[in-house]
């Protein structure tokens, strides 16, 4: 019984990651209309993420401070919404928003609570970077670790400040807050605002009913990346529709952490921000800002992991990946004909056993037929090209056996491309026997 | 008008969450969430000493404290299972104990998988290297041969990384049949490299009759003999039956 409580209990302090730094009622900050609020609440997640990131690269154990970041986080929810503004009646008037977001938290929490198992690199990787984080030490640890460059860090970070910030010090309550994260993302790209809809509500509990599946939750991070794509997807749409430049700010926020996330993470951000910068709505001086703060974030990641185990390379962990120059330079047309021949039936396999990556595909190719093709889906093109010269050259250069490769990892690369899709689809079937906006 | 139109929105949101609930078996699972303990639900997911054994090793970590990282040896094909017992502040350090899951004894009987009438194989090779010091014999089992004379050839080899093959052992066998035939092999697997998954046994009659209902199985040495250690727990602590050495231990070199 106590373990369901401090269920409903974490639910609660995921919940406040929403609502603080910036007003979800009432803020002018940072965006120009009052009432998409759901937006400010993606807005405060990206930030607290991107904090805790922050707190993951400092050189103090996660014991030390992390009841200190919730306690200050509460205060300050008291803060803005009961001392500065009153707010209860806000919060009455849209009760709607943490009751089904809870409902389906919840279903999922506890089958996770339920099943349990780990994931094949959680065994191998995630958990044991978790359990560094949990007993005391810190990031520069895990060099002792012998998979330690193996993937960054910041999933088993996530995963261990949430472990430790309960009374019940239980793994599994670090993995809810990637079910927080995926719920959220689900939610948000369904929702306009936090006004109740019984429409989106239906596609949001459809959209559940149809994917989930535990394995996503077992420990592996590729929900994560696939949660943050489906946020992204929707602030580019909103980039073009809403006219704020400063969703290109949280672009970057949204693709630092994925590249904190896996290795593979890099490719998901450069392409996004190839997006952004060939955007014909987006103005000159954003594009230009926005990639030089990027590569001043890669080069951030670079530094600390630099710090972190001297055998590291710019760009990409040196070690922990199958690619190497010997292998690219000493490939030739026979076996790259080979491999290809070998990957176009198993991403056909994989694609039709993904509902958002073929639904994607699929309304890609509608939308395309048609004349006046909209800003969003030519930037929606431009994903879907680039991520299959991705997963063609990820498998090409790959030094592995190939099959085995593919078996293994390629269900999850399509997974996790899936997550840019997914606001496409949702907006599809909102606007049902309505033109795409 | 508008009270009845919310009402059955409401309605329809209700039936969806049940039956996305139903989907996820979430009364069942709520039910084990509350009224079992973290404990026996990692039991029941991972086996207590069977499967990954997980159920033991938390037990076994929390009743020895255990800190020094032991090696784990897992006679069942499993994923790692360090992450069980792992001690991040001592990552590197070297117990001299270890932990034996699904122990079946000092041989193991394997058979081999059937590629065709004359071809076997022992799949996952590195998978036996750290467990068995050797391939002591091999068994034909046959009903077709039984009575007879035989004269056969097994050949026993592997493909290195470049693809070539690599021969390790020829045997010309000239023995009469009864149901099954063991034959002395002395295979000293420590020669093997970690990174060669397969090793094939051809097996043939030299007058080039077929072998249709032959099966093959192989007897390890394993390289852990309990005798050799000294037993701090096992799961089957307290049952009487001295015979039994299958099971979980959790061992020290003597």
């Amino acid at each position: 019984m106590i373990e369901f409580l401090q269920i409903i209990l974490i639910f609660f302090i995921f919940f406040i990651l929403l609502l603080v730094p910036i007003n979800i009622f009432n803020s002018n900050l940072l965006i120009k209309e009052n009432k998409l609020n759901l937006n400010i609440a993606s807005f405060n997640l990206l930030i607290n993420c991107n904090i805790l990131l922050l707190l993951s690269i400092i050189p103090i154990s996660i014991n030390s401070y992390n009841f200190l970041y919730l306690i200050i986080y509460f205060f300050y929810f008291i803060y803005i919404y009961f001392i500065k503004n009153n707010q209860l009646q806000d919060f009455k008037k849209n009760s709607f928003f943490p009751s089904t977001f809870f409902i389906i938290f919840l279903i999922i929490a506890i089958n996770v609570a339920s099943e349990l198992t780990l994931g094949w690199d959680a065994k191998y990787f995630y958990y044991i970077k978790s359990l560094f984080f949990l007993e005391n030490q810190i990031l520069y640890d895990i060099k002792k670790f012998v998979f330690g460059t193996w993937h960054p860090h910041l999933g088993s970070y996530y995963w261990a400040f949430y472990w430790s910030l309960m009374p019940l010090k239980i793994e599994y309550f670090g993995r809810l807050f990637y079910v927080f994260i995926f719920t959220f993302s689900l939610f948000y790209v369904c929702h306009d605002s936090l006004k109740n809809n019984f429409k989106n509500n239906i596609i949001f509990i459809l959209l559940i009913l149809i994917f989930y599946n535990y394995e996503r939750f077992s420990g592996l991070q590729e929900i994560l990346i696939f949660s943050l794509l489906a946020i992204l997807s929707k602030y580019f749409f909103n980039l073009k529709y809403l006219k704020d430049k400063y969703y290109a700010l949280y672009i970057i926020m949204g693709c630092n952490l994925i590249i904190w996330f896996k290795v593979e993470g890099i490719v998901y951000s450069l392409i996004l921000i190839l997006l952004l910068n060939v955007s014909s709505y987006v103005p000159k001086k954003t594009k230009i800002y926005s990639t030089i703060f990027f590569l001043l974030l890669i080069i951030l990641k670079n530094i600390v992991y630099q710090f972190f185990n001297e055998q590291t390379n710019f760009l990409i962990e040196s070690v922990g990946h199958p690619y190497s120059l010997e292998y690219i330079y000493n490939l030739n047309v026979h076996i790259i004909f080979d491999k290809i021949k070998l990957i176009i039936p198993y991403l056909i396999f994989y694609t039709f056993h993904n509902i958002f990556f073929i639904a994607g595909i699929l309304l890609l190719l509608m939308f395309n037929f048609e004349k006046n093709r909209t800003d969003f889906i030519k930037c929606m093109t431009i994903y879907f090209i680039l991520n299959f010269t991705f997963i063609f050259s990820a498998y090409i250069f790959r030094d592995m056996e190939i099959e085995f490769a593919l078996k293994t990892t390629l269900e999850r690369v399509i997974f996790t491309s899936s997550g840019f899709y997914v606001f496409l689809v949702v907006n599809f079937m909102r606007n049902f026997g309505k033109k795409l906006n | 008008m508008i009270n009845l139109k919310k009402k059955s929105q409401t309605l329809i949101l209700l039936v969806l969450v049940i039956i996305l609930s139903i989907n996820t078996d979430f009364f069942k699972k709520l039910y084990e969430v509350i009224s079992w303990k973290f404990d026996l639900r990692i039991a029941k997911n991972y086996g207590y000493c069977h499967g990954e054994s997980v159920g033991w090793l938390f037990d076994i970590k929390s009743k020895y404290q255990i800190n020094d990282n032991p090696k784990i040896v897992n006679y069942n094909h499993e994923p790692s299972l360090d992450w069980t017992i792992i001690n991040t502040k001592n990552i590197n350090q070297k117990s001299n104990k270890v932990i034996l899951l699904n122990y079946p004894g000092p041989e193991l009987i394997q058979n081999l998988s059937k590629v065709d009438d004359n071809l076997f194989i022992l799949r996952d090779l590195y998978f036996f290297l750290d467990k068995f010091d050797k391939i002591k014999n091999i068994e034909l089992l046959s009903r077709s041969n039984e009575g007879k004379k035989i004269n056969w050839t097994i050949n026993i080899y592997n493909f290195d990384k470049f693809n070539k093959i690599n021969n390790i052992k020829t045997l010309k066998v000239k023995d009469s049949f009864d149901t099954r035939l063991k034959i002395n092999l002395d295979i000293n697997l420590n020669e093997f490299d970690i990174n060669q998954t397969k090793l094939y046994f051809e097996i043939y009659k030299n007058n080039g009759e077929k072998l249709e209902d032959l099966r093959v199985n192989i007897e390890l040495k394993n390289k852990y003999i309990l005798e050799n250690f000294q037993i701090i727990d096992n799961s089957a602590k307290g049952n009487t039956d001295e015979n039994l050495s299958e099971g979980c231990y959790y061992v020290e070199q003597i």
